[in-house]
Protein backbone atom coordinates (compact mmCIF):
# COMPACT_ATOMS: atom_id res chain seq x y z
CA UNK A 1 0.00 0.00 0.00
CA UNK A 2 1.48 3.33 -0.97
CA UNK A 3 0.78 6.41 1.59
CA UNK A 4 1.32 9.53 -0.29
CA UNK A 5 1.29 12.98 1.11
CA UNK A 6 -2.59 14.02 0.51
CA UNK A 7 -3.53 11.10 1.85
CA UNK A 8 -1.08 11.14 5.22
CA UNK A 9 -2.79 14.96 5.45
CA UNK A 10 -6.21 13.29 4.71
CA UNK A 11 -5.86 10.88 7.61
CA UNK A 12 -4.04 13.84 9.76
CA UNK A 13 -7.04 15.67 8.94
CA UNK A 14 -9.05 13.19 10.06
CA UNK A 15 -7.36 12.10 12.95
CA UNK A 16 -7.71 16.40 13.72
CA UNK A 17 -11.78 15.99 12.87
CA UNK A 18 -11.61 13.36 15.40
CA UNK A 19 -9.53 14.31 17.72
CA UNK A 20 -11.09 17.70 18.01
CA UNK A 21 -14.24 16.25 17.86
CA UNK A 22 -13.76 13.58 20.68
CA UNK A 23 -12.59 16.32 22.79
CA UNK A 24 -15.93 18.51 22.24
CA UNK A 25 -18.22 15.42 22.03
CA UNK A 26 -16.53 12.63 24.13
CA UNK A 27 -13.03 14.38 26.39
CA UNK A 28 -14.80 17.51 27.99
CA UNK A 29 -18.57 15.70 28.41
CA UNK A 30 -16.56 12.62 30.41
CA UNK A 31 -13.63 14.73 32.12
CA UNK A 32 -16.95 17.38 33.20
CA UNK A 33 -18.45 13.92 33.92
CA UNK A 34 -15.82 12.37 35.44
CA UNK A 35 -15.14 16.19 37.33
CA UNK A 36 -18.76 15.55 38.64
CA UNK A 37 -18.23 12.46 39.83
CA UNK A 38 -15.49 13.29 41.64
CA UNK A 39 -17.23 16.48 43.47
CA UNK A 40 -20.20 14.32 44.32
CA UNK A 41 -17.79 11.92 45.56
CA UNK A 42 -15.68 14.30 47.36
CA UNK A 43 -19.17 15.83 48.68
CA UNK A 44 -19.89 12.28 50.04
CA UNK A 45 -16.96 11.49 51.54
CA UNK A 46 -16.95 15.07 53.17
CA UNK A 47 -21.06 13.94 54.34
CA UNK A 48 -19.56 10.62 55.70
CA UNK A 49 -16.72 12.94 57.04
CA UNK A 50 -18.93 15.05 58.91
CA UNK A 51 -21.32 12.09 59.74
CA UNK A 52 -18.58 10.39 61.75
CA UNK A 53 -17.56 13.44 63.30
CA UNK A 54 -21.17 13.68 64.50
CA UNK A 55 -21.68 10.06 65.60
CA UNK A 56 -18.39 10.68 67.25
CA UNK A 57 -19.38 13.55 69.02
CA UNK A 58 -22.30 12.08 70.12
CA UNK A 59 -20.61 8.86 71.42
CA UNK A 60 -18.57 10.84 73.54
CA UNK A 61 -21.58 12.65 74.93
CA UNK A 62 -23.17 9.18 75.53
CA UNK A 63 -20.03 7.32 77.21
CA UNK A 64 -19.63 10.96 79.43
CA UNK A 65 -23.72 10.07 80.31
CA UNK A 66 -23.39 6.95 80.55
CA UNK A 67 -20.10 7.36 83.00
CA UNK A 68 -22.20 9.78 85.55
CA UNK A 69 -25.44 7.66 85.37
CA UNK A 70 -23.19 4.76 86.35
CA UNK A 71 -21.25 7.30 89.30
CA UNK A 72 -25.34 7.72 90.36
CA UNK A 73 -26.76 4.90 90.46
CA UNK A 74 -23.56 4.08 92.46
CA UNK A 75 -23.79 6.38 94.51
CA UNK A 76 -27.64 5.34 95.23
CA UNK A 77 -27.09 2.18 95.66
CA UNK A 78 -24.34 2.71 97.98
CA UNK A 79 -27.13 4.69 100.24
CA UNK A 80 -29.56 2.49 99.66
CA UNK A 81 -27.00 -0.35 100.83
CA UNK A 82 -27.07 1.94 103.87
CA UNK A 83 -30.23 2.65 104.41
CA UNK A 84 -31.28 -0.95 104.13
CA UNK A 85 -28.17 -2.28 105.87
CA UNK A 86 -30.14 0.89 109.14
CA UNK A 87 -33.71 -0.49 108.60
CA UNK A 88 -32.26 -4.25 108.75
CA UNK A 89 -30.55 -3.11 111.99
CA UNK A 90 -34.25 -1.17 112.86
CA UNK A 91 -36.19 -4.11 112.10
CA UNK A 92 -34.08 -6.49 114.15
CA UNK A 93 -34.01 -4.28 117.32
CA UNK A 94 -37.84 -4.07 117.30
CA UNK A 95 -38.49 -7.74 116.70
CA UNK A 96 -36.11 -8.56 119.27
CA UNK A 97 -38.10 -6.06 121.61
CA UNK A 98 -41.18 -7.81 120.35
CA UNK A 99 -40.29 -11.15 120.80
CA UNK A 100 -38.90 -10.28 124.32
CA UNK A 101 -42.41 -8.20 125.05
CA UNK A 102 -44.38 -11.31 123.78
CA UNK A 103 -42.18 -14.12 126.14
CA UNK A 104 -42.36 -11.70 129.41
CA UNK A 105 -46.51 -11.92 128.34
CA UNK A 106 -46.70 -15.31 127.66
CA UNK A 107 -44.99 -15.88 131.16
CA UNK A 108 -47.23 -14.02 132.86
CA UNK A 109 -49.88 -15.94 130.95
CA UNK A 110 -48.39 -19.37 132.25
CA UNK A 111 -48.36 -17.94 135.57
CA UNK A 112 -51.51 -16.71 135.73
CA UNK A 113 -52.98 -19.90 134.28
CA UNK A 114 -50.58 -21.77 136.94
CA UNK A 115 -52.49 -20.10 139.66
CA UNK A 116 -55.81 -20.18 137.99
CA UNK A 117 -55.05 -24.14 138.12
CA UNK A 118 -54.20 -23.93 141.59
CA UNK A 119 -57.21 -22.14 143.05
CA UNK A 120 -59.61 -24.51 140.79
CA UNK A 121 -57.52 -28.17 141.72
CA UNK A 122 -57.64 -26.47 145.79
CA UNK A 123 -61.38 -25.61 145.42
CA UNK A 124 -62.27 -29.08 143.83
CA UNK A 125 -60.50 -30.52 146.28
CA UNK A 126 -61.81 -28.24 148.95
CA UNK A 127 -65.73 -29.47 147.64
CA UNK A 128 -64.49 -32.97 147.22
CA UNK A 129 -63.48 -33.10 150.53
CA UNK A 130 -65.99 -30.95 152.34
CA UNK A 131 -68.61 -33.18 150.43
CA UNK A 132 -67.32 -36.49 151.88
CA UNK A 133 -66.77 -34.71 155.23
CA UNK A 134 -70.73 -33.65 154.80
CA UNK A 135 -71.82 -37.18 154.05
CA UNK A 136 -69.62 -38.79 157.00
CA UNK A 137 -71.27 -36.21 159.91
CA UNK A 138 -74.74 -36.26 158.38
CA UNK A 139 -74.48 -40.39 158.81
CA UNK A 140 -72.50 -40.14 161.81
CA UNK A 141 -74.05 -37.12 164.07
CA UNK A 142 -76.22 -37.78 166.91
CA UNK A 143 -78.38 -35.96 169.21
CA UNK A 144 -75.49 -35.47 172.00
CA UNK A 145 -73.48 -33.80 169.09
CA UNK A 146 -75.83 -31.46 168.15
CA UNK A 147 -76.46 -30.31 171.09
CA UNK A 148 -72.75 -29.74 171.54
CA UNK A 149 -72.87 -27.71 168.34
CA UNK A 150 -75.67 -25.72 170.32
CA UNK A 151 -73.77 -25.61 173.23
CA UNK A 152 -70.29 -23.92 171.11
CA UNK A 153 -73.04 -21.86 168.74
CA UNK A 154 -73.98 -20.08 172.63
CA UNK A 155 -70.25 -19.81 173.25
CA UNK A 156 -69.82 -18.08 170.12
CA UNK A 157 -72.98 -16.12 170.49
CA UNK A 158 -72.04 -15.02 173.96
CA UNK B 1 -70.93 -17.91 163.31
CA UNK B 2 -72.92 -14.61 163.48
CA UNK B 3 -74.01 -13.47 160.19
CA UNK B 4 -76.01 -10.34 158.84
CA UNK B 5 -76.24 -6.19 160.17
CA UNK B 6 -74.85 -5.03 163.23
CA UNK B 7 -75.97 -6.77 166.17
CA UNK B 8 -78.21 -4.06 167.62
CA UNK B 9 -79.47 -4.46 171.37
CA UNK B 10 -82.91 -2.21 171.91
CA UNK B 11 -82.13 0.74 174.36
CA UNK B 12 -82.41 -0.89 177.58
CA UNK B 13 -86.01 -0.66 180.02
CA UNK B 14 -87.69 -0.87 176.36
CA UNK B 15 -89.18 -4.26 175.69
CA UNK B 16 -90.14 -5.38 172.70
CA UNK B 17 -92.10 -7.97 170.28
CA UNK B 18 -89.95 -9.72 167.92
CA UNK B 19 -89.98 -13.13 165.67
CA UNK B 20 -87.23 -15.12 165.03
CA UNK B 21 -86.92 -18.31 163.41
CA UNK B 22 -85.01 -21.70 164.30
CA UNK B 23 -83.45 -23.85 161.77
CA UNK B 24 -82.43 -27.03 162.58
CA UNK B 25 -81.45 -30.48 161.32
CA UNK B 26 -83.79 -32.34 163.23
CA UNK B 27 -86.07 -31.79 166.30
CA UNK B 28 -84.46 -29.62 169.13
CA UNK B 29 -86.08 -30.92 172.23
CA UNK B 30 -88.12 -28.34 174.35
CA UNK B 31 -84.66 -27.19 176.81
CA UNK B 32 -82.66 -26.77 173.85
CA UNK B 33 -85.25 -24.63 172.47
CA UNK B 34 -85.95 -22.74 175.80
CA UNK B 35 -82.54 -22.32 175.94
CA UNK B 36 -81.87 -20.82 172.95
CA UNK B 37 -85.43 -18.85 173.53
CA UNK B 38 -83.73 -17.48 176.49
CA UNK B 39 -80.12 -16.34 175.65
CA UNK B 40 -81.67 -14.62 172.49
CA UNK B 41 -84.30 -12.66 174.58
CA UNK B 42 -81.31 -11.26 176.98
CA UNK B 43 -79.26 -10.62 173.85
CA UNK B 44 -82.32 -8.61 172.64
CA UNK B 45 -83.48 -7.57 175.87
CA UNK B 46 -87.16 -8.25 174.06
CA UNK B 47 -89.82 -11.39 174.29
CA UNK B 48 -88.91 -13.38 171.01
CA UNK B 49 -91.83 -15.62 169.24
CA UNK B 50 -89.34 -18.50 167.72
CA UNK B 51 -90.54 -20.41 164.99
CA UNK B 52 -88.90 -24.23 164.58
CA UNK B 53 -88.11 -24.87 160.99
CA UNK B 54 -86.63 -28.21 160.40
CA UNK B 55 -83.91 -28.33 157.13
CA UNK B 56 -81.48 -31.85 157.46
CA UNK B 57 -79.29 -29.83 154.60
CA UNK B 58 -77.84 -27.89 157.90
CA UNK B 59 -76.59 -31.52 158.87
CA UNK B 60 -76.20 -30.48 162.43
CA UNK B 61 -76.29 -27.44 164.93
CA UNK B 62 -78.77 -24.27 164.59
CA UNK B 63 -79.70 -21.33 162.53
CA UNK B 64 -81.42 -18.60 164.30
CA UNK B 65 -82.42 -15.33 162.79
CA UNK B 66 -83.74 -12.68 164.83
CA UNK B 67 -84.89 -9.24 163.02
CA UNK B 68 -83.03 -9.83 160.20
CA UNK B 69 -79.83 -10.71 161.94
CA UNK B 70 -78.43 -14.20 160.94
CA UNK B 71 -76.61 -16.28 163.76
CA UNK B 72 -75.22 -19.82 161.83
CA UNK B 73 -74.06 -22.43 163.80
CA UNK B 74 -74.64 -25.05 161.57
CA UNK B 75 -72.33 -28.16 160.30
CA UNK B 76 -73.40 -26.87 157.09
CA UNK B 77 -72.09 -22.83 158.05
CA UNK B 78 -68.77 -24.38 159.51
CA UNK B 79 -67.85 -26.44 156.40
CA UNK B 80 -68.63 -23.48 154.23
CA UNK B 81 -66.48 -21.17 156.29
CA UNK B 82 -63.58 -23.93 156.20
CA UNK B 83 -63.88 -24.14 152.32
CA UNK B 84 -63.21 -20.53 151.88
CA UNK B 85 -60.24 -21.02 154.16
CA UNK B 86 -59.09 -23.46 151.99
CA UNK B 87 -59.69 -22.03 148.86
CA UNK B 88 -58.28 -18.16 149.89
Amino acid sequence: MYFGLPTIVFYLLNLAVVFVALRFLVYKPVIRFLKKREDSVAQMLDDAREERDKAQAAHEVYEARMEQTQKESAAILAEAGKSAAMRAEDIIAKATAEAAEIKKRAERDIENEKQHARRDLRSELADTALAIAQKVIKREIRAEDNRRLIEDFFKEVG
Amino acid sequence: MIVGADCHPPLPGYHMFLKGKIVTASMLDDDAITDITERFEKRYDANIDFTVEINSSIIGGVIVTVQGDVYDGSVRGRLKSMREQITK
